[in-house]
């Protein structure tokens, strides 16, 4: 196990799957190659999960110099925090190329390459212990993820394809910058210039660096969360990107905002977040508010939970800002389920559009009448959005709203349990007003869910509840690691909410 | 002259003896040897480039310090002369519209002047080197004489670029008038012994600058370039962009070096604000460009802008030794990352041209399926342009900053990733329209020749290569310009 280089091999498995297919010519064959490569991918990391210990720290590293010139690592390695997201991510990403195996008939080839070089991209956001090999990554994944919305994507997809990586790219370029700074800053303080991540994180800096590189990360982690007011490229992306595209976008690529805010902003720059602490928290309790307000009101379905998103990753954040062991495992749990029930309800609306056609409330309706097993899916998932006890979006929210409450400033607590019942209105009458009713016309000769896609829904729905009643096999994988977090930020020289 | 000086420009002496033969034969044996005339380019090209990294003498000069024979000119050696052969592999799919072999040699010619431009020990070399590029450059964007773009351009070019020549040549005047020589290390002693507060210095500095920011394209001397790329021939203008204003952004990198230390508080000022100019002038102008050659040509613009950026953190790091020399090495990388992307970029968009009859972004639409590896090749160098990786632009622009931030010129950094995002938007319009325009039926398939198809290749290949693995080319870099520092220190 030791010598087996595991991590790599999860990272670059999907690339070696992506090199095959390109060679292929027949439909079958390149899905069966994908599947592959995804699904040993998700039981590698499952083998990992395995074998992890938590609370050990960062575990099976690897690393060589890749450009020894630039001071730059080849540097991989998994703690708490970036297992339970690989996890999320190839679990994912293999219920996606399957679903895809039912419903994509266009541009097959290029279509898998995309796929899987996108999650090539973002496993290595999670796993990568240097900070430039980081940035690849994460930059990486912008351009699979940008033809997969602008070549698959609906009416209006060019636009909303170059308004996400504009929004992206500006963040992620002004971290790029930051993520200089850190180096020479360390470099000449230390005498030591690297980009380790593991180092970068030991050392102390000044504040007003801090609140600097603080606001630059800052931005980069929060148009991918997204929160308000940085959130406005999330719905075009959501509406105009195919299902699986809006998958991974809510299932995955919003977490590595919050991941981002764990794994860098609060132990590298503890001063400036108890700075910040007040203005994030404002800004997540009033995206939990506005996101869930605007969903409201929405009109078309695939808005509706990209609004969803704007809301339920307030909570993320909410939790995160606390700088509490509450709130940072709530946020983590809550990123986890997030992934799975938007994921789901993604699909859900995926397989919806492609029978009717159509995804406007206002032209649905009725359909439990037709389809049985879709509407039991759907309401499940819904009701897990909605946050119900038992199911584990409840775990996330709570637990992030107990740390928020734990902060000593209550207010913010007080206003996001709004969240959550504006969350069961626009949920509950989402569903009563798509699925419920008197069904239309056109909608009479439609088929209900085929057994693939059933098997996706119901393996996500599994997790769902494994994660609802019994949290705890998630939590302790990360919980240790949370700690540690919480223990930086809270030894800043500067108080933040809670005096000292 | 001693035999050792000829042996240090022997790789000029190959190529203009190469250059030489190519008239002469295709003079008296016309068309039917062309394809042995490009063979012979190549092959001449490649021992060119063997005899120059053979012959790398460490730290030395040749012709009482006019010409450095140093692993900088070494490195710029190499890069030239293989842009130029690739150039001349690209002109030769076209070799029955243009007078090939006149083209051939005067690309050769020019190259000779780079050359210069990279070893560049003295004011006079300097001059040299910028005529000896620009001239034969006038006539590759006329080659095409009959077309109005063509002429238009040229002439636009030609006159802007005589009288830079005459500003430039007038500020090297100047200098020598000032300081009593036209060596560049002589003057930057001179001035350091006897103080760098003449007014006048400033005059002649100005002029020299204003003349070679004339011939890297930068702002506000940019105005002929977007003309001069449109009208000439697609081939012409791969060289122009990713031959000539390498060449003399290899000679102002030389002078920024070796000359300029003394004067930093007059001239970083001027950089910077080059710098700057060109980077947010170059990105917002090509956002409304509907022609991908003259959308190149802003974007070149751009880049000449982030080279002027390292060029500064040369400057500010002029005190220091190693951090200077690191900072010569980002420019390096870029320089020739630069040349390869812009010339796998041109390649793309002169076969396209070559298929469809223009340039235009509607040519480009749904390249995507009529050539699906074309439009691949195209979306890398689009990448790379923007500064994503794993593409070798990525790791060019992240050297550049690196030093930029080093340097303390932060805010400068800050500007540079700014207008890279809005680069990324124009880079990936070609892209969507290659991919997500469902344009009319462009179903031909363009397929591009022999020729076009190998300088394509090799330009992914040396763009994925340097984004990936480039350890060998920055060791190189390094390694240069360890010899150039050492050079630098030594009086």
């Amino acid at each position: 196990m030791e010598s087996l280089p595991i991590l790599s091999l999860v990272l670059w498995l999907p690339l070696a799957a992506a090199v095959i297919v390109i060679l292929l010519q027949d439909r079958r064959a390149m899905f069966g190659v994908a599947v592959l490569g995804a699904a040993l991918s998700l039981l590698l990391s499952v083998a990992v999960w395995a074998a992890f210990e938590p609370g050990a720290g960062m575990q099976f590293q690897e690393s060589f110099a890749w450009l020894p010139a630039l001071g730059i690592q080849y540097a991989l390695g998994v703690d708490g925090i970036s297992l339970l997201m690989v996890l999320l991510n190839t679990f994912l990403f293999f219920l996606c190329i399957i679903y895809a195996w039912a419903t994509v008939n266009d541009r097959v080839k290029e279509y898998l390459v995309t796929m899987l070089l996108l999650e090539v991209g973002i496993t290595g956001v999670f796993l990568a212990l240097d900070f430039v090999l980081f940035y690849v990554f994460w930059e990486l994944m912008l351009i699979p993820m940008y033809v997969l919305i602008g070549v698959w994507g609906g009416e209006r997809r060019v636009y909303a394809t170059i308004k996400f990586v504009l929004y992206t790219l500006f963040g992620s370029l002004l971290m790029l910058v930051a993520i200089l700074a850190l180096y020479f800053v360390h470099g000449n303080s230390t005498g030591t210039y690297t980009f380790d991540i593991l180092q970068l994180t030991q050392g102390t800096y000044g504040e007003v660096f801090q609140l600097w590189a603080f606001v630059a990360f800052f931005l980069a982690f929060a148009i991918k969360v997204p929160m308000v007011p940085f959130h406005t490229w999330l719905p075009d992306a959501h509406v105009e990107a195919p299902t699986t595209g809006s998958v991974i976008l809510a299932g995955i690529l919003l977490k590595m905002g919050g991941y981002g805010f764990i794994r860098f902003s609060l132990p590298l720059f503890p001063d400036a977040s108890q700075l910040a602490q007040t203005a994030v928290l404002t800004l997540s309790v009033i995206a939990i508010i506005y996101g869930a307000l605007v969903a409201l009101m929405q009109t078309d379905l695939k808005k509706l939970i990209a609004y969803s998103s704007v809301s339920h990753m307030g909570f993320v954040t909410l939790g995160i800002f606390s700088f509490t062991q509450q709130g940072l495992d709530g946020a983590m749990m809550q990123m986890f389920s997030h992934g799975l029930v938007t994921g789901a309800l993604f699909l859900c609306v995926g397989q919806l559009y492609e029978r009717t056609h159509d995804r406007l409330i206002a032209n649905l309706g009725g359909l439990a009448h037709r389809w049985p097993v879709f509407a039991a899916l759907f309401l499940y998932f819904s009701l897990a959005s909605i946050g119900l006890p038992g199911l584990s979006g409840f775990v996330g929210e709570f637990m992030a709203l107990v740390g928020a409450f734990a902060t000593g400033v209550r207010v913010f607590g007080v206003l996001a349990v709004f969240g959550i019942i504006l969350s069961a209105a626009y949920m509950l009458w989402m569903y009563w007003r798509v699925m419920l009713g008197s069904l239309k016309e056109a909608h009479r000769r439609l088929e209900d869910l085929s057994v693939l896609e059933t098997a996706v829904l119901v393996a996500l729905a599994l997790v769902v509840i494994w994660a609802g009643v019994q949290p705890q096999a998630f939590i302790q994988i990360f919980t240790a690691d949370t700690s540690g977090v919480m223990q930086a930020v809270n030894a800043a020289q500067v108080a933040g909410l809670v005096p000292k | 002259m001693q035999i050792e000086d000829l042996i240090s420009i022997l790789p000029e002496i190959i190529i203009t003896v190469v250059a030489a033969c190519v008239l002469m034969i295709d003079a008296f044996g016309g068309r039917r040897t062309h394809r042995a005339l490009m063979l012979m380019v190549v092959a001449g090209s490649i021992a060119a480039i063997l005899v120059s990294v053979l012959a790398r003498t460490d730290g030395g000069s040749a012709f009482g310090g006019m010409l450095l024979t140093d692993g900088y000119s070494v490195f710029f050696k190499a890069l030239f002369i293989a842009i130029a052969a690739l150039s001349i592999v690209l002109a030769f799919a076209q070799s029955k519209d243009v007078p090939f072999a006149e083209l051939a040699a005067l690309v050769l010619f020019a190259t000779v002047g780079m050359l210069l431009l990279g070893g560049t020990g003295d004011l006079i070399t300097l001059y040299l080197g910028v005529e000896l590029t620009s001239i034969p450059v006038y006539v590759l964007v006329a080659i095409k004489r009959d077309r109005f773009r063509a002429t238009e351009g040229a002439l636009k070019y030609f006159l802007l670029g005589a009288f830079a020549s005459g500003v430039l040549l007038y500020g090297i005047a100047w200098l020598f008038g000032l300081t009593g020589t036209t060596n560049l290390k002589d003057m930057s002693l001179y001035v350091q012994s006897q103080g760098a507060d003449n007014p006048w210095f400033m005059l002649g500095l100005g002029l020299l600058l204003v003349g070679l920011a004339f011939k890297v394209a930068a702002v506000p001397f940019h105005m002929w370039t977007p003309d001069a790329y449109q009208g000439a021939p697609t081939p012409s203008t791969a060289f122009l962009a990713a031959g000539a204003k390498i060449g003399a952004m290899a000679g102002l990198l030389r002078v920024v070096m070796h000359g300029l230390e003394p004067w930093q508080d007059m001239v970083l000022p001027i950089v910077i604000a080059v710098a700057v100019g060109s980077m947010v002038l170059g990105n917002f102008v090509a956002i409304w460009q509907q022609d991908v050659k003259r959308l190149l040509a802003y974007s070149s613009i751009a880049h000449t802008g982030y080279m002027l950026v390292g060029i500064a953190a040369v400057h500010a790091q002029a005190e220091s030794g190693s951090l200077m020399q690191d900072a010569v090495a980002a420019v390096m990388f870029y320089a020739a990352v630069y040349a390869l992307m812009t010339l796998g970029a041109f390649a793309v968009t002169f076969a396209v041209e070559r298929r469809t009859g223009g340039t235009d972004m509607e040519n480009f639409q749904n390249l995507g399926r009529s050539s699906p590896l074309l439009a691949l090749a195209m979306l890398i160098f689009m990448i790379s342009l923007t500064g994503i990786p794993p593409a070798a632009g990525f790791l060019g622009k992240l050297y550049l900053l690196q030093v930029a931030v080093n340097a303390g010129l932060t805010w400068v950094a800050v500007v540079l990733v700014l207008t890279s995002t809005v680069s990324a938007y124009y880079y990936l319009r070609v892209v969507v329209n290659m991919y997500m325009v469902e344009g009319k039926p462009r179903a031909l398939p363009v397929a591009p020749s022999t020729a076009v198809g190998a300088v394509v290749a090799l330009g992914v290949l040396g763009t994925l290569v340097l984004g990936i693995y480039p350890t060998g080319v920055l060791d190189w870099a390094q390694t240069a310009f360890e010899e150039v520092g050492r050079l630098a220190a030594s009086p």
